[in-house]
């Protein structure tokens, strides 16, 4: 408040002191001057220009600068009355920041007034790499430009530096072995509040391999005394460091732009500093000869087997795991030989890294699919890894145990069947299945509509109610009735006899139909016998004879030379289809 | 005489048939062309017009997959049903209609077919009804020639044995065919076309609304009332709707 209440009081008594009319004014002039010719970058350049016996000069801008940020600029006036002349005077301080290392040039400024041309001289600002101010030890403080206020004159005495902060970066060994884990940490220390951090350098360390630990979303602080001043300890940045070569490596500096919380702020505002680490050298020496090569660390391993049985026909999958602290990334998994009975495919395999607090872990997996060629027991020889543990300094073997499965001809259900690892598979779209192509064929086109179809149908539907018909009714029924089978034997003989030629050809038919009308056998039969049914069928007498005469005529042509003529037989065939009808209906 | 003067007549219409055959299948090569020269719109143009003269699966295949190509989702769900219903159970159709249902919410309140639907559904995938009336004429010859045997020859067991299955044959296969015949002639399924249709007590527009449909659902049509359709989506959701929000399958 004090500060504030001087800056404001200046302008006030200048106007008080209020140029009395008819003083003479001087020659006016604009000039222009800066802090340093050179610079670190991580420095404040102050660049001056002066307005003497000018009123009011409106400030120049400078933000069009290509090489340098304009941080924070102030004014301040000054008026003198001198034998007679009065001389007012007027500075805008520019604190600038360079953006980058090299010369960089400070252009002229060009200002005009009541017609006339002002110009400065322009300057050139050598720049370098970080701070050519004094170091950052916290108890020697560095006076800081950002400490100044809007508005301060820098007539005023300058205000002790408000922003204390420092870097310190940490090892967690002096020295170590090629390959071993070392714990890289980035500490700040400070009494502000932090906005935000920000690593400017590169994270890449010649000679080592590193892997960063992730940054937590907040940072919790702790707490150290330094020099009987109270810090707040935020670790801002960690990571774990394997060195690839021996010898003394040097960590470089590295260069954080800080958000700090300014206290003097009316608005709660923030100011951005830049600070750095300091180098840290370490001095790394070579592992023993035998465990050159070998993983450095602590490790566990293991392989195992998810089945104990297996169809021949299967793959199964072998699951071995290296996991622990040290240089994960370096292991390379020990290889399971292929033999008679198995064969071994390329395993599939992947690495995760843990970020404990005091270690970077990790775990490999290896996913070693397995076919199998006989059935039987079958055994996989026990595997051998070996790492370098610094902490003991001897080599450590680690053997898996030797796995058994019993291979056999049984299938297990596909649930419990491991097959290659799926994830080689990534789906990357979808899309509806491609068109079809090939020879068309109209399938409106129906057989059955087709005329011929159902003619064909109807066809065998006839023939088959006809066959029905036939074995059902008549077969069973009608031709099996007497009456009928009556008719036909007399149709049957009278069709017979109109195929007669010969005389000798009417007995038998006539003895064929008598046997078959009277049922009895053809042994039975005889003229006598024929004589005595008629007379019982009531047959009329004259017609039996008849029927006897004929047959008896019949009988004799055979051994009679004297052959009856056509016109005869005809006559005889005639009387004998009446004499059949007559005795047929009597014989019913 | 005049069997020789339908000798040419016949000759005359065999060439024509085959000569616009070959013109169909000329111009589905064209459309597939087309299509793979990512010219949706041309192919379209080009199968909408063999589909006017040939009735084929493929045909209205490749229409849903043009339509789907050219984002109009609903008609490419109708054409993919169309071509399920001349082919039941494709892998393809089956895939692309659920490539295409993921557009339409609704569409997948459908319900799988119970265990008998989808024996027939993989009957009728199987054997095409013409395949069927070739299997019935070959029955019932087989039926003909056990009953002539069986009458000729007397009774034979095995006659006999032949003769009962082949009654049995032509029966179960005469029933099928009139099933697949009596199902082909109505075309129960539909599709909801418009945007907020509902579904009500009964056939006008005064009766209650019962459900709020959206575009995509497939249907059943169950009755008809003048311009009003009597629909059901599953067991539970029924009513009914003019014909014009529907489109036939």
């Amino acid at each position: 408040m004090k500060k504030t209440g001087n800056a404001l009081l200046l302008p006030f008594l200048a106007m008080l002191l209020a140029v009395p009319p008819g003083l003479a004014a001087a020659e006016a002039e604009v000039s222009a001057s800066i802090s340093a010719e050179k610079i670190g970058l991580d420095d404040t350049l102050i660049y001056t220009l002066t307005f003497r016996n000018i009123e009011n000069p409106s400030q120049p801008d400078l933000s069009h600068l290509d090489d340098f940020k304009t941080l924070q600029t102030s004014r301040s006036s000054e008026f003198q009355f001198n034998n007679g002349e009065s001389a007012t005077s007027t500075r805008f301080i520019y604190y600038l920041m360079p953006v980058r290392t090299g010369k960089l040039t400070l252009p002229q400024v060009a200002y005009r007034h009541q017609g006339r041309d002002f110009q400065t001289q322009p300057f050139t600002v050598e720049v370098v790499k970080g701070s050519l101010s004094p170091g950052q030890s916290p108890p020697v403080r560095q006076p800081s430009f950002f400490d100044d206020d809007f508005f301060t004159s820098p007539m005023q005495k300058q205000q002790p530096q408000k922003m204390d902060a420092y870097l310190r970066a940490v090892l967690s060994k002096k020295s170590c072995l090629k390959g071993e884990q070392l714990l890289f940490r980035v500490l700040l220390y400070t009494r502000n509040r932090i906005e935000a951090v920000n690593m400017i350098s590169s994270a890449s360390f010649a000679g080592f391999w590193q892997e960063w630990f992730p940054v937590p979303q907040s940072i919790p602080p702790g707490s150290e005394n330094v020099n009987g001043v109270i810090y707040q300890v935020y670790e801002i940045r960690k990571a774990a460091l394997f060195a690839g070569e021996s010898g003394t490596l040097a960590i470089p500096p590295l260069q954080f732009e800080l958000e700090m919380a300014d206290p003097q702020s009316m608005f709660f505002g923030s100011r951005p500093i830049r600070r750095s680490t300091q180098e840290v050298k370490i001095t790394v020496s070579e592992p023993p000869a035998a465990a050159v090569g070998l993983p450095v660390g602590q490790f566990d391993f293991s392989l195992h087997s998810p089945l104990t049985q297996a169809d021949i026909n299967d793959i199964v999958t072998l699951q071995m795991k290296i996991s622990g602290s040290g240089n994960c990334k370096a292991i390379i998994p020990p290889a399971l030989p292929g033999g008679e009975r198995f064969l071994v495919y390329s395993p599939k395999i992947t690495q995760e890294s843990g970020y404990d607090p005091a270690a970077l872990t990790g775990t490999l997996r290896a996913e070693i699919p397995v076919s199998f060629s006989k059935a039987g027991p079958l055994t996989f020889p026990a595997l051998e890894f070996r790492y370098f543990d610094p902490a003991s300094g001897r080599i450590v073997s680690l053997r898996s145990r030797p796995i058994q499965i019993l291979v056999s001809g049984k299938k297990i259900s596909a649930d419990h069947s491991l097959t290659l690892p799926r994830s080689a598979i990534v789906q990357k779209g979808e899309d509806i299945d491609f068109i079809q192509s090939g020879r068309l064929h109209d399938q409106s086109w129906r057989l059955y509509r087709q005329k011929w179809f159902t003619a064909l149908i109807l066809a065998f539907f006839a023939f088959n109610l006809l066959a029905l018909l036939k074995t059902v009714l008549w077969d069973r029924h009608v031709a099996a009735s007497p009456l009928l089978r009556n008719r036909q034997l007399l149709a049957r003989t009278l069709k017979r006899l109109t195929q007669v030629r010969h005389g000798e050809d009417i007995a038998p038919l006539l003895e064929t139909y008598f046997q078959e009308k009277s049922g009895l056998g053809l042994a039975e039969i005889s003229n006598q016998k024929i004589a005595e049914t008629f007379r019982q069928r009531q047959v009329p007498a004259a017609s039996a004879e008849k029927f006897l005469f004929i047959k008896s005529q019949s009988e004799l042509a055979r051994f009679s030379e004297h052959k009856k003529s056509a016109l005869e037989l005809k006559k005889d065939l005639e009387t004998l289809r009446g004499l059949l009808k007559e005795i047929d209906r009597k014989m019913k | 005489m005049k069997a020789k003067k339908a000798i040419p007549f016949c000759a005359l219409l065999a060439l024509l048939a085959v000569a616009a055959s070959a013109g169909v299948q000329e111009d589905f090569a064209a459309a597939n062309r087309l299509y793979e020269e990512g010219k949706f719109a041309a192919a379209l143009h080009l199968y909408q017009g063999i589909s006017r003269q040939v009735t084929d699966w493929k045909v209205l295949f490749n229409i849903g997959n043009c339509h789907y190509k050219l984002e109009n989702f609903l008609a490419a769900k109708i054409y993919f049903l169309k071509a399920r219903k001349l082919r039941p159970l494709d892998r393809s159709i089956s895939k692309n209609i659920a490539m295409v249902n993921r557009r339409f919410p609704a569409a997948a309140a459908t319900a799988k077919p119970d265990f008998i639907n989808r024996t027939l559904l993989f009957l009728e995938s199987k054997l095409s009804l013409n395949s069927l009336s070739v299997l019935l004429l070959l029955a019932l010859l087989l039926l003909n020639i056990s009953l002539f045997l069986l009458l000729t020859r007397g009774r034979n067991k095995k006659i006999f044995y032949a003769a009962a299955f082949s009654i049995l044959l032509v029966m179960a296969l005469g029933a099928y065919h009139i099933s697949r015949v009596d199902a082909l002639g109505q075309s129960n399924s539909a599709m909801i076309l418009e945007e907020n249709s509902l579904l009500r007590s009964g056939p006008g527009e005064d009766n209650t609304v019962l459900f709020k449909v959206d575009p995509g659902l497939e249907i059943q049509i169950i009755n008809h009332y003048r311009d009003w359709v009597q629909v059901t989506a599953s067991t539970q959701i029924a009513g009914w709707i003019e014909k014009k929000r529907l489109a036939r399958i």
